[in-house]
């Protein structure tokens, strides 16, 4: 009540509600944006190759052109001053030659704007065409890479998940599948045919655990729990994809088992 | 003001929907009938005298749980050396064997007061922790049962379901042409004793629930007639002499009543009967043969076998509604039914092609699975815990024994309880 006999109008009420509500959307924000995992996890990712890449040749570097000497426009030619007879004849003569002259120099300097811009325009063809070849030469490398090491990570984007990559995640959770119901004892889990247990395991690259297993659905049967526990742990290693995309969507896993379900 | 809201609401239900996206889900439906590894090392005995001991206590302990078909013992001969507490347990020495479990222990003996006294642990090898470390005090006498006390506690531990390696069994053993004999013995067939002695054949006994009788048939009048045996007084009771043959009792689940068959009137048929032989009436009245009867443990339901459908199957029926159901099927005879303690496994004999099985069926979805290969098993009853089947067996032209089978069927042991002719068996409750 103290609050909003505070108000004087309407519009404080909008304001005062803004502010509530960007700091309940910024408290919602960092409790389920924000990991506050104080804990320095104790691994280091790496990845694993196979063998040595081959060193590739370096892209031949495309000796840049030197630029072209601009040739030097011919000095003009000297015109030989002839003796002025006639002092007007003579400032004519002088009128015209500065005026021939002044036109020299003005052709002279287009030829050699002219010439700037030729040289220019040659010069980004050549940039152009260079950047090109590096282009497709770095398309040929990394297609040869791809090739020669499958298992090498390539950077790309993280959320667009191709053909390949959904039936490989398949894979991989078949073959987890499989590894650990070998080892789940269900002559532990009573006969219930309903009897469900929901696990949640994060694996380190090597498919061993990161941490113990977490138990988020029990049986309600001790001995049944700890079977079904005991079969994630003598699965280890667990397979897991080398590729470090792939393996990050198996890193945290979601184990469902219902042991007395008919296969 | 309402786009604020609009906007809080998608970016956080938004964040939401990535969250759950990002946890990859497999599911695992069903699982494997798997033995526990499990090792059992030679326990330190110096200070106790020499005993004439015919097993050692680790011997007794892995024949126990060999018995119960959910362990697998490993062999410890490759082992360099065996630890006499779990302070001294070498775990790498253990996984490289595959153990997952190690139980290990010393006697210390005290020969002035003639006492002995057992301390031994249970260690987990995956998780390199102990379990159970404990010290357990008797008389050199009670060597035995100090080692079955070890392997019921292992059990209940491992497998959440009491052990029943401290029980008793009872079986008729024919010693003579004229000599039939009723013993009580330990599960493993140690410690026996005669409890009645008869010049006439003894079959059917059958051990009250609450362990202190037990109801047999007995030839000695000339036909068929139901005794009970009062384990605790010494005394016996005739509890049916009725017109024609008597037979077959079984024990309703509170030890006061009996179901019993008949053939009073003219073909075998099932009465229900109190423990002092009064209040006798007809369960069932058809023109087919009923017989056989076994208890439900809920008491409300008797299994028994007819041959109403021209085969002999089992039905069962309610005792307050009298409601029927068939409840086998497969093979051509199915005989001698038996309830776990759980109500949810069937055993019985099943006949196909010429040969008896024991078979199990599971009530809840119907699954069947023969345990033994014959080919002539008999009398087949639930271990108290349900996980065990003591069955009478016997092979071409040789003499019938009895032994165990485990309800996965993985192990079958003979009971070792001499050389002659066993007629009929029954296991003993759990007792404290």
């Amino acid at each position: 009540m103290f609050f909003y006999n505070q108000l004087e109008n309407n519009y404080n009420t909008q304001a005062n509600l803004f502010t509530l509500l960007i700091h309940v959307g910024l408290f919602i924000f960092m409790i389920f944006s924000i990991q506050w995992n104080m804990q320095v996890p104790y691994y280091a990712e790496v990845e694993l190759w196979d063998t040595i890449p081959t060193q590739t040749k370096p892209a031949p570097i495309v000796k840049k052109p030197e630029p072209k000497k601009i040739k030097k426009p011919a000095p003009p030619p000297v015109i030989k001053q002839e003796p002025i007879k006639v002092e007007r004849d003579a400032e004519i003569q002088l009128k015209k030659k500065k005026a021939a002259e002044l036109k020299k120099k003005k052709e002279i300097e287009a030829l050699q704007k002219k010439l700037k811009e030729q040289e220019k325009l040659e010069q980004l063809q050549k940039q152009l065409l260079e950047q090109e070849k590096i282009v497709q030469i770095q398309k040929e490398l990394r297609e040869k890479d791809l090739s020669e090491k499958p298992r090498v990570a390539i950077e790309s984007n993280q959320d667009v998940l191709g053909g390949t990559d959904s039936s490989e995640l398949a894979k991989y959770k078949t073959l987890i599948q499989q590894k650990i119901h070998q080892n789940v004892n269900k002559q532990l889990c009573g006969l219930e045919p309903d009897t469900t247990l929901v696990f949640k395991i994060t694996l380190m690259p090597t498919g061993y655990l990161l941490s113990d297993s977490k138990m988020l659905q029990s049986s309600k049967i001790a001995s049944c729990d700890e079977a079904v526990e005991r079969a994630i742990l003598q699965s280890q290693p667990l397979p897991v994809p080398t590729e470090s995309r792939l393996f990050s969507r198996l890193k945290d896993l979601e184990l469902k088992f219902q042991p007395n379900a008919i296969q | 003001m309402r786009d604020f809201l609009k906007f809080f609401i998608i970016l956080f239900f938004g964040m939401q929907i990535q969250h759950a996206a990002a946890i990859e889900t497999i599911e695992i439906l069903g699982g494997k009938a798997n033995q526990i590894p499990i090792a059992v090392t030679p326990f330190d005995e110096q200070t106790l005298a020499a005993q004439k001991q015919p097993q050692k206590i680790n011997q007794i302990i892995e024949n126990d749980l060999i018995r119960s078909g959910l362990f697998d013992i490993l062999n410890t001969g490759g082992v360099s050396s065996y630890p006499r507490n779990a302070d001294e347990v070498n775990y790498s020495n253990w996984s490289a064997i595959q153990a997952q479990f190690l139980i290990l222990g010393q006697v210390v003996a005290d020969t002035k007061s003639n006492t002995m006294e057992v301390k031994w642990s249970l260690v987990d090898i995956y998780k390199q922790n102990v379990v159970l470390s404990l010290v357990l005090k008797g008389r050199p006498s009670q060597y035995r049962a100090i080692a079955h006390k070890i392997s019921d506690t292992v059990y209940e531990k491992l497998t959440g379901t009491k052990g029943v390696f401290h029980t008793k069994i009872a079986f008729v053993k024919k010693k003579a042409k004229d000599s039939y004999a009723l013993y009580v013995s330990d599960y493993d067939g140690f410690n026996q004793r005669a409890i009645v002695k008869s010049k006439k054949p003894i079959i059917s006994p059958r051990w009250s629930p609450n362990g202190e009788k037990i109801a047999y048939v007995s030839f000695e009048k000339e036909k068929p007639v139901i005794y009970i045996q009062n384990l605790v007084s010494g005394q016996r009771i005739l509890l049916a002499n009725f017109k024609g043959n008597n037979s077959a009792p079984a024990w309703s689940p509170d030890s006061k009543k009996l179901a019993i068959v008949l053939t009073y009137s003219a073909n075998s048929q099932i009465y229900l009967i109190n423990e002092d032989g009064t209040d006798i009436k007809q369960l069932i009245r058809t023109y087919a043969i009923n017989t056989e009867p076994a208890w439900a443990p809920n008491g409300e339901e008797i299994f028994y076998v007819s041959d109403r459908g021209g085969s002999g199957q089992i039905y069962k029926i309610n005792i307050k509604t009298l409601e029927t159901k068939r409840v086998t099927y497969e093979g051509n005879n199915n005989l001698s039914p038996s309830l776990s303690p759980d109500g949810k496994l069937l055993l019985f004999i099943s006949q196909k092609d010429r040969k008896y099985r024991v078979a199990l069926q599971n009530l809840l979805n119907n699954q069947y699975l023969t345990l033994t290969e014959g080919p002539h098993d008999e009398s087949p009853l639930f271990s108290p815990n349900g996980h065990m089947v003591l069955f009478t067996y016997k092979d071409y032209g040789k003499t019938s024994k009895i032994g165990t089978v485990s309800i996965n069927g993985l192990t079958k042991t003979p009971i070792n309880v001499g050389s002659e002719t066993i007629l009929e068996s029954t296991w003993g409750p759990i007792t404290n």
